[in-house]
């Protein structure tokens, strides 16, 4: 659960900055941003699964 | 002719001035430039994903562990070069220069690190776009 936690923290900062950076006017910004979120978790839990199913 | 050309050196130092500002204390590009908000979120996400790496027990790379590490210590040590003056401070005061490898968290930390430099170069060439007119 810790681990799951910091992935969303560090999604999240990357995110904040990618949203700002990457496009510029506001409401550009947070959806950009949250798309960029969005893929950090979805990406993160997808990749956890593929690695849990290959053997040791 | 002379005062555009000594003006075209007085934007050319300041936007050098500017990127070198950014990279030194995350966001202080954006506030020299009137940026207020913009460089205290920027400044803000960089700083707090250092001291959170910092907190979860990583370490900074930098060229005197290069035989640990190998040549991916280079690319470490620049990605946490990144951070400016943050990362020369801690290295020189020693914070957070060991490997804490028992800690469960440490590749997350040295991770965060990592990433708070890669993201503060983005800011800088941000701010450097912005002094340079490429953007707003």
């Amino acid at each position: 659960m810790r681990h799951f936690l910091l992935m969303i923290l560090f999604a999240a900062f990357v995110a904040i900055i990618f949203g700002i950076i990457g496009r510029e006017k506001p409401f550009e910004r947070f959806n950009y941003g949250i798309k960029i979120f969005g893929e950090f978790i979805v990406v993160g839990l997808a990749l956890a699964w593929i690695l849990y199913w290959l053997p040791k | 002719m002379e005062e555009i050309r000594i003006q075209s050196d007085k934007s050319s130092f300041n936007r050098w001035l500017v990127g070198t500002l950014a990279w030194a204390l995350p966001g202080a590009g954006h506030f020299l430039q009137g940026y207020l908000i913009r460089g205290g979120v920027l400044g803000g996400a960089v700083f707090c994903m250092y001291f959170i790496g910092w907190l979860l027990g990583g370490h900074l790379y930098g060229l005197h562990n290069v035989a640990e590490t190998g040549f991916l210590a280079y690319i470490f040590g620049f990605c946490d070069l990144g951070s400016g003056l943050l990362y020369l401070f801690s290295l020189t005061s020693n914070v957070s220069v060991l490997d804490q490898s028992h800690l469960a968290t440490s590749e997350y930390g040295d991770r965060f690190l990592m990433v708070a430099g890669l993201l503060n170069y983005l800011c800088v060439l941000d701010a450097f776009d912005i002094a340079v007119g490429r953007k707003r």
